[in-house]
């Protein structure tokens, strides 16, 4: 699927005795194109700067100059926006969460075009599989939800509204340690970890199917191998169309559910 | 589209925003309370020179996460679940249709 599994698996079929290329965590590297000093300019960056650029020309392009009744690409902009709206936002924020729409439209369209990457030809890779992508759109949404979290409810307010209400005090004092860190360290570990290792895990399955069916594919019984192979390709790359939206709207839905708790107490 | 069409969109997205939160707060519950106790444990195994207070700290730390999420998100469950049992409709649908049963002025009432 790669370039640097492509050419070995190009020579190698089965039989031809030099074993299967197995992917591995070396296809997650590439090759600068170049480098300034110690910086190196590679593959996932290209493709971070052009689904930001894809995004923001997109947009720019729908609403540079709207009209009351819409164009093509307008409707289809604010089809996108009225979809983030109803969907994300609003069963978490409400109608006075709509000035984050803005932030959760970009959020959830960067990531998709991102993750989407993975299923266009010549690009091949979901940039979201590289971890170092996705902890700064994590630590927006971190940051932003502890400042809201401090702004509307007080530091010793919002420290307050974590604890859930009911407990008993005795309980209250082995759960605090639990919750501290759950509410500090592993509520935005969770919303990193899980976009980037089902992205991760998808290119992989992706990756090996894909190399398995040219390596099989010889004059012999491994035809037949190679022909289920390609059809687990293609049942994979179906899968991945619906997984690379459907990380996108949890990344976001997350988002708006995290920046909720923060703007209003716990219910 | 009618009004008690989106109104039943609009809940099922609720609904499924709060599934995802729930879901995913539970995940956080077991991971924070195997690493607090565990954490614990390991500090006070190396404190007393007993290295299986860390293995010990981090059952704890389950089970008290595993009790706590029953306790905080059994209750709601179980009650979700009686009612579809009785209803015989998902958890969507019922949740649309009791919505739909109550009248105005029980809405007022409550």
């Amino acid at each position: 699927m790669t370039g640097a599994i492509a050419a070995p698996a190009g020579g190698c079929h089965l039989g031809s005795g030099c074993g299967f290329p197995a992917p591995g965590l070396q296809d997650f590297n590439w090759k600068p194109f170049f480098t300034i000093g110690s910086f190196g300019f590679t593959k996932p960056m290209l493709l971070a700067i052009i689904s930001a650029l894809v995004v923001i020309a997109f947009f720019w392009v729908a609403f540079r100059k709207p009209k009351l009744i819409p164009g093509r690409t307008q409707s289809l902009g604010e089809m996108a926006i009225l979809a983030v709206r109803d969907q994300i936002l609003r069963p978490s924020l409400g109608k006075k969460g709509d000035s984050y729409l803005p932030l959760l439209v970009s959020l959830f369209f960067f990531i998709y075009l991102m993750n989407v990457m993975e299923l266009i030809p010549i690009f091949q890779f979901p940039v979201t599989s590289r971890i170092g992508f996705v902890w700064p759109l994590v630590f927006i949404v971190y940051f932003l939800y502890l400042y809201l979290g401090f702004k509307h409810q007080g530091a010793w307010g919002y420290l307050k509204n974590m604890i859930p209400p009911g407990v008993p005090a005795p309980v209250l004092i082995i759960l605090i340690p639990v919750e501290l860190l759950r509410f500090f360290v592993f509520q935005p570990f969770t919303l990193g970890v899980r976009l980037f290792g089902n992205m991760f895990a998808g290119h992989l399955l992706l990756t090996i199917f894909t190399i398995a069916s040219w390596y099989l594919l010889a004059l012999s019984v491994g035809l037949l191998y190679a022909a289920g192979s390609f059809a687990l390709a293609i049942f994979v790359f179906l899968l991945e169309t619906l997984v690379t939206l459907l990380q996108a709207f949890i990344f976001t839905t997350l988002t708006a559910t995290y920046i909720a708790a923060s703007v209003e107490p716990a219910h | 589209m009618s009004v008690r069409d989106q109104r039943d969109k609009r809940s099922e997205a609720q609904g499924r925003a709060e599934g995802l939160n729930i879901g995913w707060t539970v995940f956080s519950y077991m991971l924070s309370g195997m690493a607090a106790y565990g954490g614990i444990g390991w500090l006070l195994g190396r404190a007393v020179h007993v290295p299986m207070l860390f293995p010990i700290g981090m059952l704890v730390g389950i089970a008290i996460s595993v009790g706590f999420v029953i306790w905080r998100y059994g209750r709601h469950g179980t009650t979700a679940q009686t009612q579809d049992m009785e209803t015989g409709m998902s958890a969507a649908a019922s949740r649309r249709a009791s919505h739909r049963r109550r009248t105005p002025r029980e809405e007022t009432s409550r």
